[in-house]
């Protein structure tokens, strides 16, 4: 069972919180009209499954850090943390050469990163400080050279049984149902996942996602990718925690798989 | 008491008084159709190609609100001259044979006008591109009907006439979103290739300001006077390239170092007479 990090806790002046997610720590402190918010990434992969929330600390002095002032008289002394996911569409490509054969169709688990929006101030109507990457992400381009979009680079193990995932606090887990309704084989070398289309949600042992489903009616470069507005088939009773930044209705195309290869010339 | 307002006029301003009074008719509706075309131009130009933001460039939309501002002023001058009874036909024969004068001795103006036109039609670059004319490197400022106005990075405004954009060789550096950025790399004859492509591969992977994809380029390039050379191009993004060229190089050098891989810096051997007699090599 994750236990959740969205949360609203009293601070007072005076005091520090520590969080803790794998490999990411911050600290927040508060002080008389002012909060700070430190940041540390370890490369110690030991670290991955560990996480602390709120714990009172020191703040760390070796550290630079960011401050958000406020007015002295108003403000208040409450921090709100909110998951969310990054600001761009991560591409995920698999670990392992992977294919749907033709007129086929197979269900993947794919890991997307989570990072944590820090609002502070009064309990009911907290400020919008920063946004904490938990995980650092790599940019990526999805699309040629001429024409894309940039992304997030992740890769996955494309599990096809979630429970080989480890339920981590900073990770929610998306489900993707692959629909090969073409001849030919289609091999799933990176998938773009617009994560703006996508909800949190938090079930018994996991963080989930809204499936995503992408059918490849053509051997054209377009698929027909579906958002569901409903928690994922897998674990039904899963609660929203984070509302999706923009909602789609129905199918949309999209260029979702990208299996060009490009030719690179030396000048 | 009352006192009786009279006015003299002196006898050498009457005509002109008189021709004032006589022409007030036309006076007044020169002032409306002054107003009224000043009201339509700016009217036109803010309001009315408003919804062609969506579909025109920055420089197109320029351009067009100053052809209509152009346009109406041009009907305006001649709607007045009409209310004086002038007569437009005999300004317009005399504006042809003054066009022509005026064609030969501005050339070089018709020439930067009509190049103006045929970069607006071909869109090489737009208001806020960074591009390379020549030596100069900078901002596209503006485009103007003669020149074009560039920023460059140490602030200055640089005018450069539209025709010298047609005629010579332009580079848009951010026409793209995303570029490759290559670095040659030399190192000692010692060293073995295939480890210094792993090396410089994994270099790249590590900085955070260089693209997963498209793939870095990585390849052995040929034997140098000093060394193997290499090149490694990276992918970044058009806004990333200070950020990423400082710390990929300084990457490479601190690495390099680490890794005890030599840059080598141009040699030369030299030997004497005495030493080529007694070498059986030379």
């Amino acid at each position: 069972m994750i236990d959740p990090f969205w949360q609203t806790i009293q601070v007072p002046a005076g005091e520090t919180r520590h969080w803790e997610f794998g490999r990411f720590s911050f600290w927040i402190r508060h002080i008389e009209g002012e909060w700070q918010i430190a940041t540390k990434m370890t490369m110690d992969d030991e670290l991955e499954s560990r996480w602390t929330l709120a714990a009172p600390a020191e703040f760390p002095s070796e550290t630079t850090y960011q401050r958000f002032a406020f007015d002295i008289s108003g403000g208040g002394d409450f921090i709100t943390l909110k998951p969310e996911y990054p600001d761009r569409s991560i591409v995920s490509k698999p670990t392992m050469n992977l294919q749907v054969p033709p007129y086929s169709e197979a269900n993947f688990f794919c890991g997307v990163a989570m990072w944590v929006k820090v609002l502070a101030g009064s309990e009911l109507a907290p400020k919008p400080l920063t946004t904490l990457p938990l995980i650092s992400l790599s940019k990526t381009w999805f699309g040629s050279p001429l024409e894309g979009e940039a992304c997030y680079a992740s890769s996955t193990n494309a599990t096809r049984d979630y429970r080989n995932l480890e339920p981590l606090p900073y990770r929610v887990v998306c489900p993707v149902k692959i629909m090969n309704r073409t001849p030919d084989p289609l091999p799933f070398e990176r998938i773009c996942i617009r994560v703006k289309h996508l909800k949190i949600y938090q079930g018994e042992t996991y963080l989930w996602s809204n499936d995503i489903r992408v059918t490849k009616t053509s051997s054209q470069e377009l698929s027909q990718v579906s958002y569901a507005a409903t928690p994922p088939e897998i674990d039904p009773t899963a609660v929203e925690i984070a509302p999706s930044r923009e909602k789609v209705s129905g199918g949309i195309f999209l260029r979702t798989f990208n299996n060009l290869r490009r030719t690179i010339d030396i000048h | 008491m009352n006192v009786p307002f009279d006015i003299t006029i002196p006898d050498r301003l009457r005509p002109a008084v008189d021709a004032l009074l006589t022409r007030s008719e036309a006076i007044f509706a020169s002032l409306i159709i002054i107003f009224g075309g000043f009201l339509l131009s700016v009217l036109l130009g803010r309001i009315a190609i408003r919804p062609w933001r969506r579909y025109l460039s920055k420089q197109a939309m320029m351009v067009l609100r100053k052809g209509i501002a152009y346009g109406i002023f041009v009907i305006v001058v001649m709607m007045v001259l009409q209310e004086f009874e002038v007569k437009l036909t005999a300004i317009l024969g005399a504006a042809g044979i003054l066009g022509i004068a005026i064609g030969f001795a501005a050339q070089t103006s018709l020439s930067n006008i009509i190049s103006g036109i045929f970069l607006l039609c071909e869109k090489p670059f737009q208001v806020g591109d960074v591009i390379q004319v020549g030596g100069e490197r900078g901002v596209v400022e503006s485009i103007d009907m003669l020149s074009l106005t560039l920023r460059t990075f140490d602030n200055l405004s640089i005018r450069l006439p539209n025709e010298t954009l047609v005629k010579g060789q332009l580079t848009n550096i951010t026409r793209h979103p995303i570029r490759r950025y290559d670095i040659k790399l030399s190192v000692g004859f010692k060293e073995d290739p295939e480890r210094i492509i792993e090396v410089i591969r994994d270099i790249a992977d590590e900085n955070s300001h260089v693209l997963v994809e498209p793939d870095p380029l990585v390849a052995f390039t040929g034997f140098g006077e000093s060394g193997l050379e290499f090149t490694l191009g990276v992918w970044h993004e058009k806004n990333d390239f200070i950020e990423m060229r400082n710390s990929i190089l300084s990457s490479i050098k601190k690495r390099f170092d680490a890794e005890g891989i030599e840059i080598p810096y141009p040699h030369r051997v030299v030997l004497t007479r005495n030493d080529s007699e007694t070498n059986p090599n030379t």
